[in-house]
Order: C-alpha cells, then sequence, then structure tokens
C-alpha cells in the first residue's frame, strides 16, 4: 500500500536525480517542470547553483552552546517495517533466536531497531574514550559499549578495558549500522550470544613485527547469563568471581594487499568460558557451577576490491565469510555453524548484498540445522543516510519455510568517527 | 546437576553427560584447561619478546626520519625540505580523491613505523585517518606530539561556513572548518615547507641546518617560478570557470579566475538534471567557457555539458602523482597552470552590450561586495 502512495512522487524525484545524458536530460527537465507543479512534491532545492560563501568569514562554525570541549557525539537512528514469516508462528518454528538488536518479532510492523548515541574524545594525551548507549527496539537503554584505549603504550602494545565487543570474529565486531542487512548472521544468537559476545572486560594486544598487518588479541570478560534462560548459551557463568568462570579469547588479525584495488584479511578466532545450561532447571542454579567448559573457535576471511580511484568506478566488492565451532567438554557435542556474504556496490549510490546462512553443520540439538537465504538492497543518498530492502528465507528439514521481510531507514547525525576497515 | 533436582521434561535434549557422583571434576578440568592455553602462552611470550628485539633492532638501524603524508604532495614538499636524510611516503596516491581513501591495515603498520605524520587537517581526512592513528599504536604521532604535524595550522584559510553546526549536512558534504583543499598555490606551498622545516629540525636537531637551508633554496625557486605564473597566467584575470566540486577555491582565487558555479549542486551531492539544466543556462548568459575538475571525477557529465555550452572540460591533476608528468611540486603547478592557460585562449574582446547583468552570487549574509557584477 505504501508503494503506491509514494510511487508516483518517488519515481519523479528519482528520475531528476539520475545523471544526466543528452536525451535524459530534455526528458526529465520535462517531468520535473510537470512533477512540480503537483503539490507536496520534494522538489530539488532552488537556486543551489551558487553557494553564496562568504571567503575567510571570521564567524566559525560552534556548536550550539559553544561546547568547545565536547566529545564528538553522533546519533544514529534505525527504523525498519516489516515482519517475520507470512503465517504466524512460521518464524517460532524454526527454532532460531533473534539477536538483540534485530527488529523484535514481538512487535511486528514499524519499529525502531536501534537509537544508537555516540560519544568519542581523546581523554589525555595517553587515553581514548568511547561510549556508545543503545536504545534496540525502543526497549530500554543498554551500554552497547563504554571503554577507554591507549594511544602510548611502547613496543607495539595497546590496551583497552571497559565493556565493549570481543575482537572474535568479523560480525561480532561491529555495531548494527555497519551491516549490509537488516539482521545480524544467524549463528549470533546462537553462538555468540544475543548481543553478540560483549561485556565488561579488558583487551590486551600486539601489532606483531611482521611485514604484513598482523594483531594478536588476547581478552577476558565476565559474561553473566543471559536474558533467554531456554536456551544454552556459550558462555555465561560469569557471575561468580573466579578466574575459571571469566570467557578467555585469543584473535590473531592479518591482513594482506593483494594489489592495489584487492586485499584479503583472515582472522583465526579462539574462546573458551563456561557454558551456560539453566534449561529445565527450576530454580535456576546460579552461576553454573557445575557447567562445562566450552570451547569456541574459528575463522573469518574478508576479501574486498575497490579500485583505488574510487570516484572512476564506484563498484566494489567485498565478500566476508565465517565459520565457527562451538565444542561443549564433558562428552557435550560438537556444533557449527557459519555465513558467507558478497556485497556488491554497483553504483556510486547502490549496493546489493547476498547472505548464506548455514547452522549446524554439525547439527545437535542446540543447533539444528537451518538455512537462511538473505538478499539485501540498499541504497545510501549520502554518507550519513540509507534506505534497504532486506528479504530471506529461513528453512531446514522438518519445518516448513520462513519468509523474514523489513524495509529499513538508516540516519546519522553529527561527527561520527570513521570506522575500522 | 546434584543428584535429585527436579527436572521438567524437554524434548531434544541429549543424555546428561556423564558424572561419576562425588568425584571431583574441579582438578581434572583446570589440567585440561590448563593444558590447552598453554602452548599459546608460550607463542604468546615468544612473539612478544621477538617483537621487542626487532622492534628495538629497526629503532636503531633507522637512522633517517621516517615521514608518512596523506597526500602526494606532502609528500613531495616534505621531500624538498628533507632530501635525504629523511624516508618519506603517502598514504593515498595521487589519482585517489583523498576523501575517500580505504582505511586498511596495511597503512596501520606504516604509520606504526613514522616518526612524523604530516596530514593536510580541516577535516579531509576524518574519514580515514583518525582510527588509523589511533591503531597504529604510535605515540610519537598521536595529536599534540611534535610528529603529528597539521598542514593547516600554517596556512590562511578560506572558505568558512557561517551556518549553524546542526544544518551543515543541509548544505552537502561541507568542510565545518574551511576549505581543505589549499596545497596548489605557491604561497600555501611555501608555509607549508617552512613548517615542515621547523617541525623536521625539533625531531631531528641534528638536521636542522639541512632543512632550513633547504627550506630556503625551495622557497627562493618557488619565488621565481611564481613571479613566472603570474606573468603567464596574467590573461587569465577576470575568466569565469565552473568546476566539478567546490575544491579549487585556493587556485582560482590566486589566478584570479571566477568561480561562478559548480557541477554538483551541493559539494558531495551527484550532479541532478535539474541542476545540470540551471547551470547550462548560467554558463551561457555569463560566458563561461572553462570547466575545472580533478581527474578522478567521471568525466562524461562535463563532457555534455562542455559540449551544449561550447566551454572546455580540463581534467586537471589535483596532486602531485596523479598523472605520470607531475612528479614534483613545480610539475603539478606548471602542468595545471599550461593547460588553464592554453583551453583559456587569449583574452576575449570586449563584449557585446548584454542584458542587465545577473548578479554573480545571490544576495545573502556578507553578500556579494566582493565579486564583480558584471564582465570582466
Amino acid at each position: 500500500m505504501f508503494v503506491e502512495a509514494f510511487a508516483v512522487p518517488l519515481l519523479t524525484w528519482w528520475l531528476a536525480q539520475q545523471p544526466a545524458d543528452a536525451g535524459a536530460l530534455e526528458r526529465a527537465i520535462a517531468a520535473d517542470a510537470a512533477a512540480g507543479s503537483q503539490a507536496g512534491t520534494p522538489g530539488p532545492p532552488a537556486s543551489s547553483t551558487l553557494e553564496a560563501v562568504p571567503s575567510s568569514a571570521q564567524a566559525t562554525v560552534r556548536p550550539p552552546g559553544g561546547g568547545l570541549m565536547n566529545p564528538s557525539m553522533s546519533v544514529i537512528v534505525d527504523g525498519t517495517f516489516g515482519y517475520y514469516g507470512r503465517h504466524a508462528g512460521d518464524f517460532a518454528a524454526t527454532g532460531l533466536p533473534v539477536a538483540g538488536d534485530d527488529p523484535d518479532p514481538g512487535h511486528q510492523g514499524f519499529g525502531i531497531q536501534e537509537l544508537e548515541l555516540a560519544f568519542t574524545s581523546a581523554i589525555d594525551p595517553y587515553l581514548e574514550g568511547a561510549v556508545f548507549l543503545t536504545i534496540p527496539n525502543l526497549g530500554g537503554l543498554e551500554v552497547e559499549e563504554a571503554y577507554l584505549v591507549t594511544t602510548a603504550l611502547p613496543w607495539n602494545l595497546q590496551i583497552k578495558a571497559g565493556t565493549f565487543r570481543s575482537q572474535l570474529g568479523r560480525n561480532n565486531t561491529q555495531h548494527l549500522h555497519l551491516q549490509s542487512f537488516t539482521r545480524r548472521p544467524l549463528f549470533t544468537a546462537l553462538l555468540f550470544g544475543a548481543d553478540g559476545l560483549r561485556g565488561p572486560g579488558l583487551q590486551a594486544s600486539v601489532l606483531l613485527p611482521l611485514p604484513w598487518f598482523a594483531t594478536l588479541y588476547a581478552e577476558s570478560f565476565a559474561i553473566g547469563p543471559p536474558d533467554d534462560l531456554t536456551r544454552v548459551a556459550s558462555f555465561g557463568g560469569g557471575g561468580r568471581p573466579d578466574p575459571a568462570h571469566l570467557v578467555y579469547t585469543l584473535v590473531l588479525e592479518q591482513f594482506w594487499d593483494l594489489t592495489e584495488n584487492a586485499s584479503l584479511a583472515l582472522g583465526l578466532n579462539t574462546a573458551t568460558g563456561r557454558l551456560f545450561d539453566c534449561a529445565g532447571t527450576t530454580p535456576c542454579p546460579d552461576g553454573g557451577a557445575h557447567d562445562p567448559r566450552t570451547f569456541l573457535s574459528g575463522g573469518d576471511l574478508v576479501y574486498r576490491w575497490k579500485p583505488a580511484n574510487e570516484t572512476s568506478t564506484y563498484a566494489s566488492l567485498s565478500w566476508t565469510t565465517e565459520f565457527f565451532l562451538r565444542t561443549i567438554t564433558d562428552g557435550g557435542p560438537t556444533e557449527g555453524a557459519g555465513y558467507t556474504e558478497p556485497v556488491w556496490q554497483f553504483s556510486r549510490r547502490w549496493y546489493a548484498g547476498a547472505r548464506f546462512d548455514l547452522v549446524g553443520l554439525p547439527a545437535h540439538e542446540n543447533l539444528p540445522r537451518r538455512q537462511g537465504f538473505a538478499l539485501s538492497l540498499t541504497f545510501a543518498p549520502s554518507e550519513f543516510s540509507r534506505f534497504r530492502l532486506f528479504a530471506q528465507e529461513l528453512t531446514g528439514s522438518g519445518i516448513s519455510s520462513a519468509s523474514v521481510l523489513f524495509f529499513q531507514t538508516e540516519i546519522s547525525m553529527g561527527a561520527h568517527g570513521a570506522h575500522p576497515y | 546437576m546434584p543428584p535429585g533436582t527436579e527436572v521438567t521434561p524437554r524434548p531434544e535434549r541429549l543424555p546428561e553427560p556423564h558424572r561419576v557422583p562425588g568425584a571431583s571434576t574441579r582438578s581434572r578440568r583446570g589440567r585440561g584447561l590448563f593444558r590447552a592455553i598453554l602452548p599459546l602462552l608460550a607463542l604468546g611470550t615468544a612473539v612478544f619478546f621477538a617483537g621487542r628485539a626487532a622492534f628495538t633492532g629497526r629503532a636503531a638501524a633507522a637512522s633517517k626520519l621516517q615521514v608518512v603524508t596523506t597526500i602526494e604532495t606532502l609528500a613531495a614538499l616534505a621531500a624538498e625540505v628533507g632530501g635525504p636524510r629523511i624516508d618519506v611516503q603517502s598514504l593515498s596516491r595521487g589519482y585517489q580523491d583523498p576523501h575517500f581513501v580505504p582505511a586498511k591495515p596495511s597503512l596501520i603498520l606504516t604509520l606504526n613505523r613514522a616518526d612524523a605524520l604530516v596530514y593536510v587537517g580541516l577535516d579531509l581526512e576524518s574519514g580515514w585517518l583518525p582510527p588509523l592513528v589511533q591503531q597504529s599504536r604510535n605515540p610519537r604521532i598521536q595529536a599534540g606530539q611534535p610528529g603529528n604535524i597539521n598542514g593547516s595550522t600554517a596556512i590562511r584559510v578560506e572558505d568558512i561556513p557561517s551556518v549553524p553546526a546542526d544544518q551543515l549536512r543541509a548544505l552537502g558534504d561541507v568542510h565545518p572548518l574551511g576549505n581543505p583543499h589549499y596545497w596548489l598555490p605557491p604561497d600555501n606551498a611555501r608555509a607549508l615547507a617552512d613548517l615542515m622545516a621547523t617541525r623536521f629540525s625539533e625531531l631531528d636537531p641534528g638536521g636542522a641546518g639541512t632543512y632550513q637551508a633547504r627550506a630556503q633554496a625551495f622557497d627562493a625557486k618557488l619565488a621565481a617560478k611564481a613571479t613566472e605564473w603570474r606573468a603567464r597566467a596574467a590573461q587569465l584575470r577576470g575568466r569565469k570557470v565552473v568546476t566539478y566540486h567546490k575544491s579549487w577555491g585556493y587556485l582560482t582565487r590566486w589566478l584570479g579566475l571566477d568561480e561562478v558555479g559548480y557541477i554538483e549542486p551541493k559539494p558531495g551531492i551527484p550532479p541532478t538534471a535539474f541542476h545540470t539544466g540551471e547551470l547550462i543556462k548560467l554558463m551561457k548568459q555569463a560566458g563561461v567557457h572553462l570547466i575545472l575538475m580533478e581527474n578522478y571525477y567521471p568525466r562524461s557529465l562535463a563532457d555534455i555539458i562542455a559540449r551544449d555550452t561550447g566551454a572546455r572540460v580540463l581534467a586537471l591533476p589535483a596532486n602531485v602523482g596523479a598523472v605520470p608528468g607531475a612528479r614534483t611540486y613545480f610539475d603539478l603547478v606548471d602542468g595545471i597552470v599550461n593547460a588553464i592557460v592554453e583551453a583559456a585562449g587569449p583574452a576575449p574582446p570586449s563584449p557585446l552590450p548584454r542584458p542587465a547583468a545577473q548578479p554573480s552570487a545571490p544576495p545573502g549574509p556578507g553578500g556579494p561586495a566582493a565579486k564583480p557584477a558584471g564582465p570582466p
């Protein structure tokens, strides 16, 4: 319904925005003149050819209120409209949990998937600080990350302390708005935790003295019990204050420039902690004192192709593949899941993505065999806004397939810092 | 779970792992953990100490000042000033748009080994440089340190927008601190060279004499070339031009050219049919015969506009290394000035009477007082 209502002005606006060629120029100017006479059409700004920006103006730009010492602040608003499964119960039947920042299946239709407030600043000559607050699905304020990171340690060391996302894998390190898809990969909530592997902890890393980029990270986190007590969580024993219940990770990230335009990044990851398995036990025992140790290991590979002279071709490819295996000791199962996602930029402002999720390789009762096939189409009018169509089909043996469909909009206000590559 | 606990039956559960009742499992698991972690710990320790040894060794061996710049023109100027006492490299290539350089981790490696980082500033590199510097693990080049050299502190910044910060993005991708494309005019090149000479001397006091002498030699050569360029470009005074992106302001002011419009409707916004139509009308009315653009922008639209208006498109290098012939700063500016002079042709004869001249800028705060409102 909303498609018909907005189609005509959208189409005319889209026509006017197209880069002009000789014949199209005439047609588009005519179409725009016709559309301009309709009320309510968002026309292009008038007299924008000549920017009368005075030179050497003494007035400089200051944030309202003159906040000279304020950190860089930004706000990202991510709204969605869509549904999980055409028929009620379709999605629940797949048995797949949603990630914390996926649109909420309990409130389908219109939603604000995430509202992120970001503050970054240099603290002093030795430290930088960052705070990221998030309100997922309009349901309460959460701390996504809040940490300090050193900038002046010797011997290529760096320490990060606070609450932050683990460096494990690739998707786990990313905030929601860095993705080219509306939903997280299926394995996020199953293996890493509903919000990924993030929590209070400490990270030490060293840039290795190799001719190529290689960094080794060692982390430790206190991860508490999950919100969803009906599921097994890889790590959840952080409620107890002894080292045996912390989560430890070791990550080696490497990067190679294959050519001037193509690059490859490889991550080798391993993490260990205490399984949290409260399913079916009432009352839920505190801290999982008898829960076995889990090992979560895997790799991530990112291939990127982007011509060095970006503005001449406006095409790029980014292909990410991850796979993780979780082993529960003491006779527990070994289960695995992964995904592969190519994202192809085919025009200055357009990106097409496809993601194939495979859950349950090998499969056991915590991770049944499921497949997800997702497509996304993203339109980015500028670096600060994005519009996306996302469609996903979830299938598996013994269940009927479920379709997921979302239209997503993202806007960013303020000085959000540049993201890691 | 201890025996006797109520278990609510749940389908699809594996049978409970076998536990010997009463036996302690903690020491078995502890040993298992230790055995798993030990080789990793050993590897980590070995790598750490090897790295430290290699790092200290390399630092002692490298006696040259390691200078890293963000654009090739800054690297060329640094090479003029530093000569054989420095090793200089640029993070981006001359034919890349300096706003959008992929922030690859291999650049972190380059920054990690730098003694000095010279950058343009004014938020030109804010899309890619800050996380690289933060992750470089190099205390020498962090903000505020002697090795962090911001070129924009040496020059007079122009085109500072005067709108409230929260309205800035509505003007497109405008740089709030001023126009950062400042490295072409000779005055700014001299200021940059002098800045680098001073800062290199602080970092490498033994070479202070060399840096100052080379900077003075560069200044002298620059003064001679600037006179030559001014003479060659005298006929360009008052000529009207259109540029693709609002990045040629410093050059056009130096050469006395009059920028009347831009192919981008707003900085960073791709050209639209409506805006292009307006621009063509304006170019015909005002008699604009030159379109200047960096050679990394797509040419097709500029060519169409040129065909329609009879103007000439100049796809110019904006940085050293953007074309094979621009190996030094002098080559670069020589090439640009020659290309514009040749394309502009001789000064036009006195113009025919025109209808009441359009102001070349809409009235606004600050007004068009600085621009002539009629033919040159």
